[in-house]
């Protein structure tokens, strides 16, 4: 795990949101996951493999995901699937966009997202993962990332 | 009578002639039937020969040709034997006559009429019906004068269009509407089907035999060598002419071509309707009467096929109806001198008509109802299944090549199996087709075999087989394995690569895409070009479609399959590998872990074990607090910053004065990232980035040195049984594992200060008292959790153990927190086991009752398992003590608490 | 036959010559660099050519390329250090016969010389 493979996730993701938003996104200090660190309402988690195995989360509250969502569709007030469906494209998307960095020598799985108990799916990260909070717009968000 | 020799001579060889005829009729027959009939026809041409021959000699020429009774039936001469030449000549020349008639029919029911049931319809005809007609119409002709009731009337019938051709015309009908027509024949809208002959060729030579024969058969009915005979032969042989002439003209308009049974019946026909009148006509005329017959012929077979009656051969049309038609002309152009009957026209006409009728009567009726009886017992048909297969081999299990050939093709099409071959004639062309054919499906089928084969291989072997072409694309056959391996149906016509892509790298996808460009290069040696294999092993990542992968090891091997010189195919093995590499890897990374572990060993060997344990303590607490720092939004960034740096310097600090130079060295660089940011204008989060990189490196590392440690120290106090230092630690060991399995939660606090203190002698007994307390209060005493947290307690456990020397004297005191010792319980496990007597139980004392638990065999746990109840525990503890010379006090408090005070004599210093 | 020996190291080209010496081959040069094997080949045309990959002044795989335009049917056996089997592959459509990965023995070079020399084409 090297200091430019982090520094590539998190390009991939604060992109992400000065593209489709237009308002870049900051990156907070980052800090090692610990059994206590939470996560927030929605998460989504993409695996790796190849040159390196582990996985990826990104997990942010409703509210962050409301405001994408009112930057993409124009409406306000959307149900709960609504923003499953916008996490799993923002993941889709972030994940196609890593395998258009990394994708030579990693794998990138299809991201799934996870509500609620998350526990048996960070299992998978191969500690120490590394919890890099990302703000954007005063909302906050994590991307956590474990690979050997 | 008397005959002169020349007229002797004629008719012995018209007999002869007409003898001849058999064998024209045998051809003609089966040569229209086909190949699969075609000797059972011929076989009862001869058949109805011998059978009329004998049954005509033994009572129907006596019948036909014997002394008039009431001008019905001939009566003597049964069994006849020949008093003149002239009779045996006679007789001669009669039985051929009769043997025609008999044969007639066995065309007509062809392919469907049993062997048995025909020998029975031709007794019937040689027997009854035709010597009694024949005796009507020519009974006393022998003799020259006639004594039959149609003879007497003027009924002329010269050579028998109607006593010979009729008669067997109207029997063979009469067997026809008894047996059906052919399968197959009529379909069921209707539409009739035309079955055709086996051997045209045949019948045609069968006709001119017959033509041939005609001309004994009527030249010869003049009984004697006189000037009419020529005349006779030359109507005849118009007459035939005229009646090929005579249907082709009406029959080829019509048909829109010259069908070949015009032709051949048609002939015939002629020769039949002249055959009545053949003496008293002019050549003129014999050619008119040859003509109609020729039409009367075709006009019959028209209206037969329409009443749906199968004549195989058109013996009805030719025989019958020709034959009426010639009866007929008798009256129409015979010259009444030569007729000589004394009739005008009419009166002639009438005569025939009777005749005509009273055949048809006699003939058709004891025909029909006779063998309608005889069909009734025993069908005259043979089964359905039977005519499928033909007549040749069911009714006398004779075959031809043909039909053996076609067997073969037929049994092949139908079961598929490839194995069948025909049998092979030599010197035959249908044998030298077998031969050949047999050839071709030997070819045929050791192909399919291999085939077969090689699909059996595919579908058994265990690993992948496949076959790609040059574009990469997956042909049809690849092995069943290969499903599993890529856990898809979808295997042929996918591409290669496309089963490969998104499991491995890009990269490692874009060396395969060129190496699979040379390895189809024909020009490139594959020698060298295998080598160059970019996935000889290689890792495939199977999205598990739940955020993760499953990783599996393949093994692939190229093999160029070249044909005509090009290389057409690539031939590509897969093997999964995974559970070899699993295992190697498994070596490989204890291998590793083991001398990481020891290079940790020897880097960590020097520092004291207290002092390493109280810096992996406070090192610990540090980085923890400095992600948490790190993770608290809230705080000032300097302020973090500040806060980070004095906890990394005093980390720092540590590990260097312990000599740990490789932890140092991660806390320095971290110490002079975070003064970099302390002294930049305007930080970035960025530098953290690094900072938690190595924060996560040193933990890692402190981790792996407290695991080295722990695992260090168990394997110190396994091997050191009596190091006094490790007893504490060891007794905590043993609780936590106790609690494991008992799902309880516990805390050993050994506060005795220094467990040096412990003589060595009594140490080894002391410890084991411990262990056994230790056990009792686990499995007993200590409540689980959530059973504390009703009762108010912590829900974890405390056992606290103190020592002290005091007048010589070793005194531990024990004491638990758990439920402490339930009397009645106790009371009752003890009158169960018989322990105590019922009386006992009530003059017993609290302490008593506690003192039980020190006695052998005494244990309220309801299951023995590891921990306790087999009784021994407590009893040990007391054993132990007693050889101490020691004493041990208990006091129970029901709910809250269990304490042991026990003292052990030692020597004073 | 003749032969070429093209190595930027001077211990392996002299290690070749040994190693080769059982199949009686006239070697008519070394060379440690592309521009100079390009040179003595112009000069000599050998008709087998051992070529390391990475080499200063001209890689191996250019040299290849020139070599096979002066002399196609030039069986070239090529060694490389690189395991990345994708320069193999390059040097294989560019047409060489032989390859070699480094290091290497004396009976994988007598028998992939061997081979080379069998196959005829």
């Amino acid at each position: 795990m090297t200091e430019l493979e982090i520094k590539g996730f998190i390009k991939v993701l604060t992109d992400y949101f000065l593209s489709v938003t237009g308002s870049p996104a900051n990156m907070g200090v980052p800090f090692i996951k610990e059994n206590s660190t939470e996560v927030f309402d929605y998460v989504a988690v993409i695996g790796i493999s190849g040159s390196r195995k582990g996985g990826v989360y990104f997990t942010a509250n409703r509210p962050l995901l409301e405001e994408i969502a009112r930057h993409i569709l124009g409406e306000t007030g959307l149900d709960d699937a609504t923003l499953y469906d916008l996490i799993g494209e923002m993941t889709n998307t972030i994940s196609g966009n890593m395998r258009e960095l990394f994708g030579s020598t990693f794998l990138i799985s299809v991201p799934i997202i996870l509500k609620g108990n998350i526990d048996e799916v960070v299992l998978r990260l191969k500690p120490p993962v590394y919890v890099i909070p990302i703000e954007w717009n005063g909302h906050k968000s994590h991307l956590a990332i474990g690979l050997e | 009578m008397e005959k002169s020799t020349i007229d002797i001579l004629w008719i012995i060889i018209a007999s002869t002639l007409v003898f001849i005829m058999q064998a024209g009729f045998a051809m003609v027959e089966s040569g229209l039937t086909r190949s699969k009939n075609s000797i059972n026809v011929a076989i009862k041409n001869l058949t109805d020969l011998g059978i009329s021959t004998l049954c005509f000699w033994a009572c129907g020429f006596a019948m036909m040709f014997g002394a008039s009774a009431y001008g019905f039936i001939g009566s003597d001469n049964f069994l006849f034997h020949p008093v003149s030449i002239w009779g045996a000549v006679f007789f001669l020349f009669q039985v051929m006559f009769c043997s025609t008639s008999a044969t007639i029919v066995s065309g007509a029911v062809a392919e469907r009429m049993k062997y048995s049931s025909y020998i029975i319809s031709t007794a019937l005809l040689s027997v009854i019906i035709y010597p009694i007609f024949g005796h009507w119409a020519w009974g006393g002709f022998m003799e020259g004068v006639p004594s039959g009731f149609l003879g007497k009337l003027g009924f002329i019938d010269f050579a028998g269009s109607t006593v010979v051709h009729s008669v067997g015309g109207w029997v063979s009908l009469a067997v026809l509407l008894i047996i059906g027509p052919r399968s197959g024949k009529f379909a069921e809208d209707g539409t009739s089907r035309q079955i055709n002959g086996s051997n045209i060729p045949i019948t045609v030579l069968g006709v001119m035999i017959l033509w041939f024969g005609w001309f004994g058969f009527n030249g010869g009915s003049t009984l004697a060598m006189n000037e009419t005979v020529p005349s006779i032969i030359l109507n005849t042989t118009l007459a035939a002419s005229a009646g090929m002439i005579g249907s082709l003209m009406v029959g080829w308009p019509i048909l829109k071509k010259p069908d070949i049974l015009l032709v051949l019946n048609g002939s015939l026909a002629g020769l039949v309707a002249i055959t009545a009148s053949c003496f008293a006509v002019t050549e003129i005329e014999s050619v008119i009467i040859g003509f109609v017959g020729g039409a009367v012929m075709l006009a019959a077979t028209v209206i037969l096929e329409k009443l749906k009656i199968d004549d195989a051969v058109g013996a009805i049309p030719v025989h019958l109806v020709a034959g009426i038609w010639g009866t007929i002309a008798v009256a129409v152009f015979g010259d009444p001198a030569i007729l000589n009957t004394g009739l005008g026209f009419i009166g002639q006409l009438k005569i025939q008509l009777i005749g005509i009728a009273s055949c048809g009567i006699w003939s058709f009726g004891v025909a029909f109802s006779v063998l309608f009886i005889v069909n009734k017992i025993s069908p005259l048909r043979v089964s359905k299944e039977d005519e499928h297969t033909g007549l040749n081999k069911t009714e006398h299990g004779v075959t031809t090549e043909i039909f053996e050939l076609f067997s073969v093709l037929e049994a092949q099409s139908r079961t598929g199996d490839l194995s069948l071959r025909a049998p092979e004639e030599p010197f035959t062309e249908i044998g030298q087709i077998a031969k050949m054919y047999n050839s071709v499906m030997r070819k045929l089928e050791s192909g399919t075999v291999e085939k077969g084969e090689y699909l059996n291989i595919l579908d058994n072997v265990s690993d992948g087989l496949i076959l790609i072409d040059r574009s990469g694309t997956i042909s049809q056959y690849h092995s069943a394995s290969m499903k599993n391996l890529f856990s898809t149906e979808l295997i042929s016509g996918k591409n290669f690569k496309d089963l490969l892509s998104s499991r491995i790298p890009e990269n490692v996808l874009a060396i395969l895409d060129e190496f699979l460009e040379i390895a189809f290069d024909k020009k490139k040696s594959f020698r060298i070009v295998e080598k160059m294999n970019p996935i000889p092993e290689i890792e495939l990542s199977f999205d598990n479609l739940n955020g993760g992968f499953n990783v599996k090891y393949f093994q692939f091997i190229f093999k160029r399959i070249v044909k005509n010189s090009e290389v057409s195919r690539l031939m590509i093995v897969i093997r999964d590998i995974t559970r070899q590499r699993e295992l190697s890897q498994e070596v490989e990374e204890n291998r590793k872990r083991t001398s990481v572990e020891m290079e940790l060993f020897y880097r960590i060997l020097h520092v004291e074990p207290a002092s390493m344990r109280d810096f992996l303590t406070s090192a610990e607490t540090d980085l923890s607090e400095i992600n948490s720092v790190m993770s608290e939004s809230q705080t000032e960034y300097y302020e973090r910053l500040n806060e980070i740096f004095r906890r990394i310097h005093a980390v720092k600090g540590d590990a260097d004065m312990l000599g740990l130079d490789f932890i140092a060295e991660k806390a320095q660089i971290m110490e002079t990232n975070v003064a970099e940011a302390l002294r930049s204008e305007s930080p970035s989060n960025e530098i953290f980035l690094s900072l938690a990189l190595k924060l996560g490196e040193i933990r890692e590392l402190l981790f792996k040195i407290d695991s080295l440690m722990k695992k260090w120290k168990t394997m110190h106090a396994e091997i050191s049984d009596d190091n006094r230092s490790f007893l504490p630690r060891a007794l905590s060991d043993l609780a936590a594992r106790l609690c494991e399995r008992h799902k309880k939660s516990v805390k050993v606090e050994f506060d005795s200060g220094n467990t040096e203190e412990i003589p060595s002698a009594v140490f080894k007994h002391v410890k084991d008292i411990l262990v056994q307390l230790v056990r009792n209060s686990v499995y007993h005493g200590i409540e689980n959790p959530e059973e504390r947290k009703k009762l108010n307690k912590d829900s974890s456990g405390k056992i606290a153990i103190k020592t002290h020397k005091e007048n010589g004297k070793l005194i531990i005191k024990y004491k638990d927190d758990g439920s402490g010792l339930d009397s009645d319980k106790i009371k009752q496990t003890a009158l169960a086991k018989k322990l105590i007597t019922e009386d006992d139980s009530s003059a017993l004392t609290e302490k008593d009752i506690f003192a039980l638990v020190f006695r052998p065999d005494f244990s309220t746990s309801d299951s023995v398992n590891k921990t306790a109840g087999r009784g021994v525990g407590m009893n040990l503890v007391k054993t132990l003590i007693t050889g101490l010379k020691g004493k041990i006090a208990l006091r129970s408090k029901r709910g809250e608490s269990l304490e042991f005070e026990i003292h052990i004599p030692i020597e004073a210093k | 036959m003749k032969l070429l020996i093209v190595d930027d190291s001077n211990i392996m080209r002299r290690a070749i010559e040994k190693y080769l010496s059982a199949f009686n081959l006239e070697i008519v040069g070394n060379a440690g660099d592309g521009e100079s094997a390009l040179a003595i080949f112009s000069e000599t045309l050998p008709d087998i050519v051992t070529l390391d990959i990475t080499m200063p002044r001209m890689d191996g795989l250019s040299c290849l390329d020139k070599i096979m335009q002066i002399k196609p049917d030039t069986k070239v056996i090529v060694i490389s250090a690189l395991k990345d089997p994708a320069t193999g592959i390059q040097a294989i459509k560019k047409g060489a016969r032989g390859f070699l990965s480094k290091p290497f023995s004396q009976e994988e070079i007598i028998e992939e010389m061997k081979a080379c020399l069998e196959d005829s084409e």
